[in-house]
Protein backbone atom coordinates (compact mmCIF):
# COMPACT_ATOMS: atom_id res chain seq x y z
CA UNK A 1 0.00 0.00 0.00
CA UNK A 2 1.42 3.46 -0.82
CA UNK A 3 1.28 6.61 1.66
CA UNK A 4 -0.90 8.30 -1.24
CA UNK A 5 -3.59 5.42 -0.52
CA UNK A 6 -3.28 6.52 3.32
CA UNK A 7 -3.73 10.49 2.89
CA UNK A 8 -7.54 11.25 3.07
CA UNK A 9 -8.14 13.36 -0.19
CA UNK A 10 -11.66 14.96 1.16
CA UNK A 11 -9.82 15.38 4.15
CA UNK A 12 -6.90 18.49 3.02
CA UNK A 13 -6.70 22.00 3.44
CA UNK A 14 -4.04 24.30 2.40
CA UNK A 15 -4.90 28.24 3.58
CA UNK A 16 -6.61 26.86 6.81
CA UNK A 17 -7.87 30.21 8.64
CA UNK A 18 -7.62 28.54 12.36
CA UNK A 19 -6.36 30.41 14.90
CA UNK A 20 -4.63 28.07 17.61
CA UNK A 21 -5.03 24.07 17.86
CA UNK A 22 -8.36 23.58 18.65
CA UNK A 23 -9.85 24.98 15.83
CA UNK A 24 -7.26 23.49 13.87
CA UNK A 25 -8.43 20.16 14.55
CA UNK A 26 -11.92 20.86 14.67
CA UNK A 27 -11.57 21.62 11.06
CA UNK A 28 -9.42 18.88 10.15
CA UNK A 29 -11.74 16.28 12.24
CA UNK A 30 -15.20 17.72 11.00
CA UNK A 31 -13.06 17.04 7.36
CA UNK A 32 -12.58 13.45 7.86
CA UNK A 33 -16.52 13.12 9.33
CA UNK A 34 -17.94 14.68 6.02
CA UNK A 35 -16.11 11.91 4.63
CA UNK A 36 -17.37 9.15 6.75
CA UNK A 37 -13.70 8.29 7.95
CA UNK A 38 -14.76 9.33 11.96
CA UNK A 39 -18.06 8.26 12.90
CA UNK A 40 -18.24 10.81 16.19
CA UNK A 41 -16.16 14.09 15.24
CA UNK A 42 -16.57 14.84 18.86
CA UNK A 43 -15.56 11.05 20.63
CA UNK A 44 -12.53 11.72 18.04
CA UNK A 45 -11.16 14.62 18.89
CA UNK A 46 -11.48 13.64 22.31
CA UNK A 47 -9.03 10.80 21.72
CA UNK A 48 -6.84 12.98 19.33
CA UNK A 49 -6.72 15.35 22.87
CA UNK A 50 -5.65 11.97 24.99
CA UNK A 51 -3.02 12.02 23.08
CA UNK A 52 -2.04 15.00 23.37
CA UNK A 53 -2.09 15.00 26.88
CA UNK A 54 0.76 12.08 27.07
CA UNK A 55 3.03 14.07 24.99
CA UNK A 56 3.94 16.75 22.41
CA UNK A 57 3.11 16.26 18.85
CA UNK A 58 4.95 19.24 17.36
CA UNK A 59 8.04 17.39 15.53
CA UNK A 60 9.73 20.54 15.23
CA UNK A 61 10.20 22.28 12.03
CA UNK A 62 6.89 24.07 12.16
CA UNK A 63 5.45 20.65 11.46
CA UNK A 64 2.89 18.70 13.86
CA UNK A 65 1.71 14.95 13.97
CA UNK A 66 -1.29 14.65 16.04
CA UNK A 67 -3.06 11.27 16.10
CA UNK A 68 -5.53 9.16 17.53
CA UNK A 69 -6.15 5.87 17.71
CA UNK A 70 -10.07 5.67 18.00
CA UNK A 71 -13.16 3.70 18.45
CA UNK A 72 -14.88 5.86 16.18
CA UNK A 73 -12.37 5.74 13.20
CA UNK A 74 -14.14 3.82 10.48
CA UNK A 75 -10.71 3.43 7.94
CA UNK A 76 -7.50 4.58 9.01
CA UNK A 77 -6.37 7.42 6.99
CA UNK A 78 -4.49 11.45 7.37
CA UNK A 79 -5.46 14.55 6.97
CA UNK A 80 -3.13 17.58 6.40
CA UNK A 81 -3.48 21.04 6.86
CA UNK A 82 -1.22 24.00 5.95
CA UNK A 83 -2.32 27.01 8.22
CA UNK A 84 -1.97 30.73 7.05
CA UNK A 85 -0.59 31.62 10.00
CA UNK A 86 1.79 29.57 12.14
CA UNK A 87 -0.03 28.47 15.60
CA UNK A 88 0.73 27.63 19.15
CA UNK A 89 1.41 23.94 19.67
CA UNK A 90 3.69 22.43 21.72
CA UNK A 91 6.66 21.04 19.69
CA UNK A 92 10.53 20.02 20.54
CA UNK A 93 11.97 23.13 19.22
CA UNK A 94 9.75 25.17 20.75
CA UNK A 95 8.42 26.55 17.57
CA UNK A 96 4.70 27.52 16.41
CA UNK A 97 3.28 24.56 13.67
CA UNK A 98 2.41 25.27 10.45
CA UNK A 99 1.99 22.05 8.87
CA UNK A 100 -0.43 19.81 10.82
CA UNK A 101 -0.57 15.93 9.58
CA UNK A 102 -3.35 13.87 11.63
CA UNK A 103 -3.71 10.45 11.60
CA UNK A 104 -6.89 8.94 12.31
CA UNK A 105 -6.08 5.34 13.59
CA UNK A 106 -8.43 2.40 14.10
CA UNK A 107 -8.35 0.27 16.41
CA UNK A 108 -7.24 -2.74 14.61
CA UNK A 109 -4.57 -0.65 13.09
CA UNK A 110 -3.43 0.92 16.17
CA UNK A 111 -0.52 -1.59 16.61
CA UNK A 112 1.85 -2.46 13.34
CA UNK A 113 0.36 -0.93 10.47
CA UNK A 114 0.18 2.42 12.48
CA UNK A 115 4.13 2.15 13.62
CA UNK A 116 4.97 1.73 9.97
CA UNK A 117 2.40 4.71 8.77
CA UNK A 118 4.23 7.05 11.09
CA UNK A 119 7.61 5.58 10.13
CA UNK A 120 7.17 6.28 6.76
CA UNK A 121 5.75 9.35 7.15
CA UNK A 122 8.54 10.33 9.26
CA UNK A 123 11.32 9.35 7.02
CA UNK A 124 9.36 11.29 4.27
CA UNK A 125 10.01 14.66 7.19
CA UNK A 126 13.64 13.73 7.70
CA UNK A 127 14.34 15.03 4.53
CA UNK A 128 14.45 18.83 4.39
CA UNK A 129 13.43 19.21 0.98
CA UNK A 130 10.01 17.22 1.65
CA UNK A 131 9.38 19.66 4.92
CA UNK A 132 10.20 22.57 2.86
CA UNK A 133 7.82 21.60 -0.10
CA UNK A 134 5.13 20.64 2.60
CA UNK A 135 5.08 23.94 4.26
CA UNK A 136 5.21 25.78 0.44
CA UNK A 137 2.42 24.06 -0.73
CA UNK A 138 -0.43 26.36 -2.01
CA UNK A 139 -2.62 23.75 -3.05
CA UNK A 140 -4.21 20.33 -2.30
CA UNK A 141 -3.09 18.71 -5.56
CA UNK A 142 0.80 19.87 -5.02
CA UNK A 143 0.11 18.43 -1.18
CA UNK A 144 -0.78 15.18 -2.11
CA UNK A 145 2.16 15.10 -4.51
CA UNK A 146 4.60 15.29 -1.74
CA UNK A 147 3.61 12.12 -0.48
CA UNK A 148 3.25 10.76 -3.19
CA UNK A 149 6.19 9.21 -3.48
CA UNK A 150 7.61 5.59 -4.10
CA UNK A 151 7.94 4.54 -0.54
CA UNK A 152 5.51 1.69 -0.30
CA UNK A 153 4.05 0.38 3.23
CA UNK B 1 31.80 1.06 21.82
CA UNK B 2 29.15 -1.34 23.33
CA UNK B 3 25.82 -2.56 22.03
CA UNK B 4 23.46 -4.41 23.51
CA UNK B 5 20.32 -6.05 21.20
CA UNK B 6 17.32 -5.57 22.59
CA UNK B 7 13.39 -6.93 21.26
CA UNK B 8 10.63 -4.71 21.59
CA UNK B 9 7.83 -6.24 24.29
CA UNK B 10 5.30 -3.44 23.46
CA UNK B 11 2.42 -4.07 21.96
CA UNK B 12 2.26 -0.97 19.89
CA UNK B 13 6.10 -0.91 19.14
CA UNK B 14 8.02 1.89 19.59
CA UNK B 15 5.66 4.94 18.63
CA UNK B 16 5.42 8.62 18.84
CA UNK B 17 5.39 8.38 22.81
CA UNK B 18 8.35 5.81 23.80
CA UNK B 19 10.12 7.52 20.79
CA UNK B 20 10.19 10.96 22.35
CA UNK B 21 11.06 10.03 26.02
CA UNK B 22 14.21 7.91 24.16
CA UNK B 23 15.48 10.94 22.52
CA UNK B 24 14.94 12.86 25.40
CA UNK B 25 16.80 10.41 27.27
CA UNK B 26 19.77 9.31 24.76
CA UNK B 27 20.17 13.41 24.63
CA UNK B 28 21.48 13.87 27.81
CA UNK B 29 24.51 11.10 27.35
CA UNK B 30 27.80 12.52 25.67
CA UNK B 31 28.33 9.44 23.70
CA UNK B 32 27.19 9.09 20.26
CA UNK B 33 24.12 6.69 20.31
CA UNK B 34 22.44 4.98 17.21
CA UNK B 35 19.81 2.49 16.56
CA UNK B 36 20.12 -0.12 14.40
CA UNK B 37 17.19 -2.00 13.14
CA UNK B 38 17.58 -4.76 9.54
CA UNK B 39 21.34 -3.15 9.18
CA UNK B 40 19.67 -0.08 8.75
CA UNK B 41 20.88 3.11 11.18
CA UNK B 42 19.28 5.88 12.84
CA UNK B 43 20.13 8.93 15.14
CA UNK B 44 19.17 7.96 18.62
CA UNK B 45 18.82 11.59 19.30
CA UNK B 46 16.87 12.52 16.77
CA UNK B 47 13.10 11.88 17.14
CA UNK B 48 11.92 11.76 13.03
CA UNK B 49 14.74 9.60 12.83
CA UNK B 50 13.94 7.08 15.67
CA UNK B 51 10.13 7.42 14.47
CA UNK B 52 11.22 6.69 10.71
CA UNK B 53 12.80 2.99 11.92
CA UNK B 54 9.33 2.01 12.82
CA UNK B 55 9.75 -0.66 15.20
CA UNK B 56 7.28 -3.31 15.74
CA UNK B 57 6.48 -5.38 18.49
CA UNK B 58 9.40 -8.22 18.27
CA UNK B 59 11.55 -6.16 16.02
CA UNK B 60 15.18 -6.65 16.48
CA UNK B 61 16.70 -3.55 17.45
CA UNK B 62 20.47 -3.28 18.47
CA UNK B 63 21.71 0.12 20.25
CA UNK B 64 24.74 1.01 19.65
CA UNK B 65 27.19 3.62 21.78
CA UNK B 66 30.66 5.06 21.88
CA UNK B 67 31.76 7.77 24.33
CA UNK B 68 32.87 8.11 27.79
CA UNK B 69 28.83 7.34 29.26
CA UNK B 70 28.06 4.57 26.98
CA UNK B 71 27.93 1.85 29.89
CA UNK B 72 25.34 3.71 31.47
CA UNK B 73 24.02 4.95 28.10
CA UNK B 74 23.39 0.93 26.92
CA UNK B 75 21.80 0.37 30.37
CA UNK B 76 19.12 3.06 30.63
CA UNK B 77 18.85 3.27 26.91
CA UNK B 78 18.02 -0.81 26.73
CA UNK B 79 15.70 -0.18 29.84
CA UNK B 80 13.56 2.24 27.84
CA UNK B 81 12.86 0.06 24.71
CA UNK B 82 12.29 -2.91 27.08
CA UNK B 83 9.42 -1.40 29.09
Amino acid sequence: MMIADVINKNAIQVNMPALDKQQALESLVNLLYQDGAVDDATLFIQDVYHRESEGMTGIGGYIAIPHGKSLHVNRTCIAIGLLEEPIEWESLDGNKVKAIILFAVSMQDKNDFCIKLMSRIARMLGNEQVCENLLNATTNDELISIFNQKVSL
Amino acid sequence: MKELEVIIKDDEGIHARPAALFVGKAKSYHSVITLEKNGEQFNAKNFTSVLSMGACKNDRVLIRAEGADEDAAIAELSQVLND
